[in-house]
């Protein structure tokens, strides 16, 4: 996953929460979400195998 | 000596050493030495009251002491009403004799692996003040390794209680996940969160979880275990350090065979989105208006875990049951499974990133590699020191199937008797 498709999905679920980001805020929770993605991205392969 | 000259002692040298490593945030004096009195009086009349009578012990602040607010190590907590009751880890050491004299640092709500808390400055390990002692029961460790006080309680949910006992070189124990009561303790993840204790001695720490488990002390140990070191992902980024501390205990214990756990690196992954997922969810409420009260080094994994898609957690909860399966495999052959603690030893306090063996890492994330797939199995595990002179400690994890918490005790207080394993002194906390 690109780094533009999760800073529109934080921004995106942030304001659906209520949680309003200003735009350093922004980045810093994309830059997690980015490693988290990764990690999502392992995860879902080893637990879906083919 | 009685109850009460030992609440003194501990209290006299934590005012002397605490400004050096910060590891209290808060102490208890009247009640400890009203509680010292009262097991003195009981003693003076000739009652018994318990194995561990007069023994003065901390506690992370995340426990909840009765008439104090219960901070977790946050600001934004600061607010909240008084805790009413004692949690039951509290009550339960106290059952015994023990004597609470004080909470210690941690990571903001244990969220990290070195209590470098923005609110409360950082711990400083004992073994050298420029250094971490780990997170996030850092002050409980950084307290028992510098010799204030012989036990401490703490939470591990991803490795908070064997990452500061391996950087402070002390004992740890995660218990058996769900054994004992977490009533009282602040919640973090609880898929993972477990309570446990810290001593500078095996038999100590065997003492301390005597009075927390009573029962458990009870079931047979097998006479010859058979242990095995965990390889593959175990392997990769360890200092030779690390590596050297993991072949003494091994070589020690009999460990001959080197298994790899095949998932091992995705359960640290899932273990790292579980804990994004429930901590997000914990903190989402209180983010939306304290956002800015949080500790920075925090706030932004929690935002993040708070907007994580549900999926990713789902996944991680499948891949807990894969890795679940494969640990119980495991254990069908063996007793003991032998695995670092920590990549390397402390830190410095500050440092962001560490080389080892070539390839540079961040070292926040990256301290628990080890002890975070290890979570998710639910297993108990005590973490041993292996302290050479002149040198920074390192920790094994003595890694056993769920309930052997026995056994566990019992190879760490065989390595303590005959020298692999011990906190060793630091002659400046002496």
């Amino acid at each position: 996953m690109d780094e533009a498709t999760i800073d529109a999905y934080v921004a995106t679920t942030a304001a659906l929460l209520d949680m309003p980001l200003d735009d350093d805020r922004r980045a810093a929770v994309t830059a997690v979400m980015l490693r988290l993605a990764a990690f999502a991205s392992d995860v879902a392969a080893a637990a879906h195998p083919e | 000596v009685t109850a009460s000259e030992r609440v003194r002692d501990a209290l006299e040298a934590i005012e002397a050493a605490d400004g050096a490593l910060n590891a209290f945030t808060a102490l208890f004096p009247e009640r400890a030495l009203a509680r010292a009195a009262r097991l003195d009086a009981e003693v003076a009349a000739g009652r018994d009251p318990g194995p561990l009578c007069g023994v003065p012990f901390a506690a992370k602040n995340l426990f909840d002491v009765a008439g104090v607010i219960t901070r977790a190590g946050a600001k934004v907590t600061e607010a909240d009403p008084p805790a009413t009751r004692d949690a039951d880890l509290i009550v339960a050491l106290e059952r015994s004799g023990a004597v609470l004299i004080g909470v210690t640092n941690m990571d903001e709500f244990a969220y990290g692996f070195v209590t470098e808390n923005a609110h409360d400055g950082p711990t400083h390990n004992p073994h050298d003040l420029t250094r971490i002692a780990g997170g996030s029961s850092g002050g409980s460790a950084a307290a028992v390794a510098a010799g204030v006080v012989p036990l401490a309680l703490a939470s591990d949910t991803n490795g908070s209680i064997r990452v500061p006992a391996a950087l402070c070189g002390i004992f740890g124990l995660r218990p058996t996940y769900g054994s004992l009561s977490s009533r009282g303790a602040y919640p973090f993840v609880e898929l993972l969160d477990t309570l446990g204790p810290f001593a500078r001695t095996a038999a100590d720490l065997t003492a301390a979880y005597a009075a927390l488990a009573p029962a458990m002390l009870d079931e047979a140990e097998p006479t010859a275990p058979r242990c095995a070191y965990l390889g593959a992902y175990f392997d990769e980024g360890l200092t030779s350090e690390a590596s050297a501390a993991v072949t003494a205990v091994g070589a020690a214990l009999g460990a001959k065979a080197r298994i790899a756990l095949p998932h091992a690196r995705e359960a640290r992954e899932a273990a790292f989105l579980i804990t994004a997922f429930e901590g997000g969810a914990l903190h989402r409420r209180r983010l939306r208006t304290r956002m800015n009260d949080y500790d920075p080094a925090t706030r932004d994994r929690l935002l993040a875990g708070a907007l994580m898609p549900g999926a990713w957690y789902a996944d991680a909860l499948r891949l807990r049951e894969i890795f679940l399966a494969e640990v119980a495999t495991a254990f069908e052959e063996w007793d003991v499974l032998l695995a670092a603690a920590t990549p390397y030893p402390a830190p410095p306090i500050g440092q962001r990133s560490i080389v080892v063996n070539g390839v540079e890492t961040e070292v926040r994330p990256n301290v628990g590699l080890f002890t975070q797939p290890v979570s998710l199995a639910a297993v108990p595990v005590v973490a041993v020191p292996v302290v050479s002179p002149g040198a920074l400690p390192c920790g094994v994890q003595l890694i056993g199937r769920s309930g052997s918490e026995p056994l566990l005790l019992a190879l760490a207080r065989d390595l303590e008797r005959r020298g692999v394993a011990g906190a060793g002194e630091i002659p400046a906390f002496r």
